[in-house]
């Protein structure tokens, strides 16, 4: 909602500043999004003064006048003139060549019957402050200096306030209601035009039109009257269309711009029909189902049964409370009109301009509740206003609106309910934690408008028909709080009882995780959670997919299965950037339809890694990274529990250059190398390497028990193997272990190589042996029996050679 | 050849001035080796006459001590590394870059929520966590935003197929806690949320903290301490507050947080006492219990900590970004 603070000023009278005005409004819950100089709707227009007069050679009521526009540089404009009551020194307005004037017209060079003129002298009209348009508008001598814009010294310095209004807070949708609050906190009385008018429309004609209301609780309150002969000179609209302006509408046409002006006044729309267009009678009902209506906006809208609507004879006319139709709409030629001025229910218009995509003043205000006592009094208002501003020439020839009857159609018991509601005495104290005294609060009430009664229970408070936002006792006290000041509230500190709890996350939760990989060197990335739909394909195991419906664009139109994606989609971004080292991890839930359809959400953490192993040095080769750094990093990573690497069949994985990963022989995840089509699907040409375990799986909830290590000295042998590539090192060390019985400390595999000096599908591998008894010092014969029997074991099982 | 006493005298000076081992050594072989000028004098001590012996002998000893123990300590000076010139010399070039190791980051907004988590679990709350996904009840209804409320347009909502929606807060995991626990309850609730929306301020993703406080006797004044003391703890500096009345419907009174900064007050925060019909339809019952709730983004809070200006560097993991915040 904007208004102007000249506006507000009319209902009010306070000598508040803009900031002070803002800082009102805030404390009261009115946010003011922003404060503004009224825009000046005209450019290039500047203060002059007249330094000589010619007449016309060519045409004796035109005057060849030279002006001062800049005092400075002593510029001239020379401009032919009609007025000629012009004189010498008078200080003038001048549209200079390439002006803009208030209703749009663009101002440019030309020759007049022969003599150059290279602007105009503006008019009150013509400058949308008066309405006379015979003579050039005048400044006075202290008005403005000679060259400047002449807005602020036509009154055009007003300031527009923004509100940003709570959706509870519809009786503020008005100057009126802005008055209304503001007189909480200035002390002042504000002027309700809705209260002060009582004198009767002079009744000129007996036309009517008869109106059936169907649907009596969407609409307990419908008045219609028809007028005739509206008319359409906007020349005195000047001042009511600057108001309309600042605060958002765009001028339409006298009658139009004249109920806007009411509507933004008091807060109550109403809606003009073209009289010949709904002659046959108004029925408010719900719509069939599959009407249609081309609405005035353009639209073409066809209707479900939950939509009110006004219909005449045997078609909607009108969204009730949301938009006419164009068909009826009020255009410049429009001569009689039906003016509707109704009550709609909150429920009967709330999601209809949602449903159909369409907002109005209107609606705005019908969905938010409507003052449901004024509706009478409104109708008188506007019926004065489409009086009021007719232009004098036209009002001497008796071209005014004449007024018919009133048509009404009110169903009192439909009207939304006030109930008297309980204010218990000790409630504000309890719930604000500081007690104010009650005459002070009685003093708020009455501001407020609010009926009451006190006893010894407490208040007893009827909302006024102004407000819907209040049903239950802490309404009351947020008013309390609002009013006094939420700043002038003492605060003070909760009490709170002490309850003590150990951790159940001993190892592995997500912060350790996090700060684990960043000191492994990854950088923490954050990427959106919904990812384009070939990217969730590519990734997912399963067919149903947690789709958006209205997603903000097709690339964030699913719900990720996989953090990887948006990874990748980041190290894209970056080696677009001329970086070729990343590494990236990121910690966030995961979403996927099981097979039987049940929506998981998981937690995930996942990185991805390319480039090389080290940073660029003296001391470091320029390797790249490969599979076993990521075990690594994933090793340490898991440092706390047993982790272990096998076999994997992953979709997005290279097969041969991946594993799962199995913490206590359940997968929690995988790693390896990512497949090269996907890499280029997301447009990365390096090799990537990528790790996605499951969260909720890595976490310890208990503690390392101690258990009693050996006293007594290890003892060390290295053996040297020729065999076949295809023997595992899981499969080695099986044996090892189960050979040497439980003796078995630590097992390194120190070496592996291939060359021209083996077979192309053999290799050498080393591996350290180290042996440890518990409880007593091995001796070297028992160590050389059991490594023999290693050696044996292993020549024969892999057929493999031991090198000496 | 001038006396033995000056012999001495530059012996000493020489040791104290010695910058290497190596001439250390030197020095002991001329005063003491076996040629030595103090070897040769108390050899030549047997030709003295008897009673000049003793004396002379006394004398030639005494340097003989001097001598060993300045080179002693000129030895230790040397190796606990006061001959500088010897490292300097002999010494590795400090400032030749290590074998480095990539360097991790942790995201601003990470570091911000465990900041965030930090200053609750200290006062005894707990942080808790639920689904991303929610149903409408308990992301809407639950909180008394019922269907067709215009409260509803505050939130530009991403739905899903089956009528679940993004969570547009994480007030369902307040909601959650309520239905699954008694009071006292004492919560934060931190995660992502979703709405539609895309500018400079504004990401369709971004990160939440919520709080809830339900137990007997709490009151606006309390919400307002909390709130406060949490602002001035979470920025380490006694920002100026200010409180505005605004709507929520799971509220009532309700107020947005202004926080004062360089460029005049910003927002960070909404907060209230826990609407009756929210506590009732979670089952606590509100004559007995009262509460307070707030919430703030924490990548907003970030920003104004980290000195951020665009909310939408927090995703696109930029690494110039990412490696400011180590």
């Amino acid at each position: 909602m904007k208004v102007t603070t000249s506006w507000l000023t009319r209902l009010i009278k306070h000598d508040c500043g803009d900031a002070e005005l803002v800082d009102h409004f805030n404390s009261l819950g009115l946010e003011v999004d922003a404060v503004y100089t009224a825009p000046t709707p005209f450019s290039g227009i500047v203060v002059g003064r007249v330094e000589n007069l010619e007449q016309h050679p060519n045409r004796e009521d035109l005057l060849i006048c030279t002006v001062l526009t800049d005092s400075k540089s002593n510029a001239m404009v020379q401009v032919v003139c009609g007025d000629q009551t012009l004189k010498l020194e008078e200080r003038v307005v001048v549209a200079q060549d390439g002006a803009k004037l208030p209703d749009g017209r663009v101002i440019k060079k030309t020759r007049i019957h022969g003599v150059e003129s290279n602007g105009m002298l503006c008019s009150g009209r013509e400058l949308a402050i008066s309405s006379v348009h015979e003579t050039v508008w005048r400044m006075s001598s202290n008005q403005g200096q000679i060259g400047e814009c002449p807005g602020e010294a036509l009154l055009w310095n007003d300031s527009v306030l923004d509100l940003d209004l709570t959706p509870n807070r519809g009786d503020c949708f008005s100057v009126v209601g802005l008055a209304r609050e503001l007189a909480l906190v200035v002390d002042e009385d504000y002027e309700n035009p809705l209260a002060s008018d009582s004198a009767s429309l002079p009744q000129t004609h007996s036309d009517r039109v008869s109106i059936e209301v169907q649907a009596r609780e969407a609409c307990p309150i419908y008045h219609g009257i028809v007028v005739k002969n509206v008319p359409q000179d906007t020349s005195n609209l000047y001042r009511l269309r600057k108001d309309l302006t600042c605060c958002g509408l765009r001028p339409v046409n006298y009658v139009v711009d004249c109920l806007n002006y009411e509507l933004l006044e008091t807060g109550q729309p109403t809606h003009a029909f073209d009289l010949e267009k709904v002659k046959d009678g108004i029925i408010v009902r719900f719509a069939r189902a599959g009407e249609k209506i081309l609405l005035l906006d353009g639209t073409d809208v066809t209707l479900d049964a939950s939509t009110l609507v006004i219909a005449s004879g045997d078609k909607p006319v009108a969204i009730a409370g949301v938009m006419g139709s164009l068909d009826s709409a009020v255009t410049d030629d429009t001569k009689d009109i039906l003016l509707e001025v109704a009550y709609f229910t909150p429920d009967a218009v709330r999601g209809t301009a949602r449903k159909y995509g369409l907002q109005s003043e209107a609606s705005l205000r019908f969905e938010r509740g409507v003052d449901f006592s004024i509706q009478s009094q409104a109708l008188h208002r506007a019926c004065q206003r489409l009086a009021a501003e007719v232009p004098s020439s036209s009002s001497a020839n008796n071209n005014t609106p004449k007024f018919g009857p009133v048509v009404s159609v009110v169903s009192e018991c439909h009207l939304p309910p006030r109930p008297e509601i309980l204010l218990p005495i000790e409630f504000p104290q309890q719930r604000i934690g500081y007690a104010l005294d009650a005459d002070k609060m009685n003093q708020m009430f009455e501001g407020l408008e609010f009926s009451f009664r006190l006893d010894d229970k407490g208040w007893w408070i009827t909302p006024p028909t102004h407000r819907y936002d209040i049903e239950i006792a802490e309404d009351f006290v947020e008013e309390i709080c609002r009013i006094h000041g939420y700043d002038n509230i003492p605060s003070q500190p909760l009490r709170a009882t002490v309850h003590l709890q150990g951790s159940k996350r001993i190892r592995g939760d997500s912060r350790e995780l996090r700060a684990s990989l960043s000191t492994l060197g990854y950088n923490e990335a954050m990427t959106y959670s919904f990812i384009h739909e070939n990217a969730n394909e590519m990734f997912s195991n399963y067919k149903k997919i947690p789709k958006l419906t209205n997603p903000i664009s097709l690339d964030r139109s699913v719900m990720r299965c996989s953090i990887i994606p948006g990874l990748l989609s980041a190290v894209a971004y970056n080696t677009a950037r001329q970086e070729s080292a990343l590494r990236l991890f990121e910690y966030g839930q995961c979403f996927e339809y099981d097979k039987s359809g049940d929506l998981l959400q998981r937690d995930k953490v996942a990185g991805v890694l390319l480039g090389t192993r080290n940073p660029e040095g003296w001391a470091s080769s320029r390797e790249s990274i490969d599979f076993y750094d990521v075990k690594a990093d994933l090793e340490s990573l898991l440092c706390y529990t047993k982790v272990d690497f096998d076999k994997v069949d992953c979709k997005w994985l290279q097969s041969g250059h991946s594993a799962c990963v199995k913490v206590k022989d359940q997968i929690v995840g995988v790693v390896g190398k990512l497949k090269q089509n996907i890499a280029r699907e997301f447009e990365i040409d390096q090799e990537v390497y990528a790790f996605e375990l499951d969260a909720t799986l890595l976490l310890r909830s208990e503690y390392a028990h101690f258990s009693e290590f050996s006293p007594f000295p290890s003892v060390r042998r290295d053996l040297a193997f020729v065999l076949d590539k295809s023997v595992t090192i899981r499969e080695i060390e099986t044996v090892v272990r189960e050979s040497l019985n439980g003796l078995l400390w630590d097992f390194v595999v120190f070496d592996v190589f291939g060359g021209s000096q083996f077979a192309d599908n053999q290799h050498s591998v080393g591996i350290g042996i180290t042996l440890r008894h518990q409880s007593r010092t091995l001796q070297d014969e028992e160590v050389n029996n059991l490594i023999n029997e290693v050696v044996d074991k292993i020549t024969t099982q892999f057929h493999a050679k031991l090198r000496t | 050849m001038g006396s033995l006493n000056d012999t001495f005298d530059r012996t000493l000076r020489s040791v104290q001035s010695a910058q290497t081992e190596k001439e250390l050594e030197g020095i002991r072989v001329q005063a003491l080796g076996r040629k030595g000028t103090i070897t040769l004098a108390l050899r030549g001590l047997k030709d003295l006459s008897p009673e000049q012996r003793p004396v002379e002998g006394e004398k030639i000893n005494r340097y003989k001590k001097s001598i060993e123990a300045a080179l002693e300590q000129r030895r230790n000076e040397l190796e606990a590394g006061i001959g500088e010139q010897e490292a300097v010399l002999g010494g590795i070039d400090i400032s030749l870059p290590s074998r480095a190791r990539y360097k991790g980051s942790l995201h601003p907004v990470t570091q911000a929520l465990t900041r965030i988590e930090d200053i609750f679990l200290n006062a005894g709350y707990d942080v808790v966590h639920g689904p991303e996904i929610e149903d409408e009840y308990h992301n809407f209804e639950a909180l008394n935003i019922p269907a067709g409320h215009p409260a509803r347009d505050m939130h530009d909502t991403f739905y899903l197929k089956d009528g679940q929606v993004l969570r547009t807060h994480t007030s369902p995991v307040q909601i959650r806690t309520m239905e699954s626990r008694e009071p006292p309850i004492h919560i934060i609730c931190p995660g992502r949320v979703y709405r539609c929306d895309y500018d400079r301020t504004h990401t369709p993703m971004f990160h939440q903290v919520e709080g809830l406080v339900v137990d007997r006797g709490v009151s606006f004044a309390h919400l307002k301490h909390t709130v406060i003391e949490f602002i001035h703890t979470f920025f380490e500096e006694s920002v100026e507050v200010r409180f505005r009345p605004s709507y929520f419907p799971f509220t009532e009174p309700s107020a947005e947080v202004d926080v004062k900064g360089a460029h005049g007050w910003s927002e960070v925060m909404g907060c209230g006492m826990v609407h009756p019909r929210v506590l009732s339809m979670s089952n606590v019952d509100p004559e007995e219990f009262s509460g307070f709730a707030f919430g703030f983004g924490a990548d907003r809070l970030a920003m104004l900590k980290f000195g951020i200006r665009d909310l939408r560097l927090m995703f696109e993991n930029d690494l110039r970004f990412l490696n400011q915040f180590r």
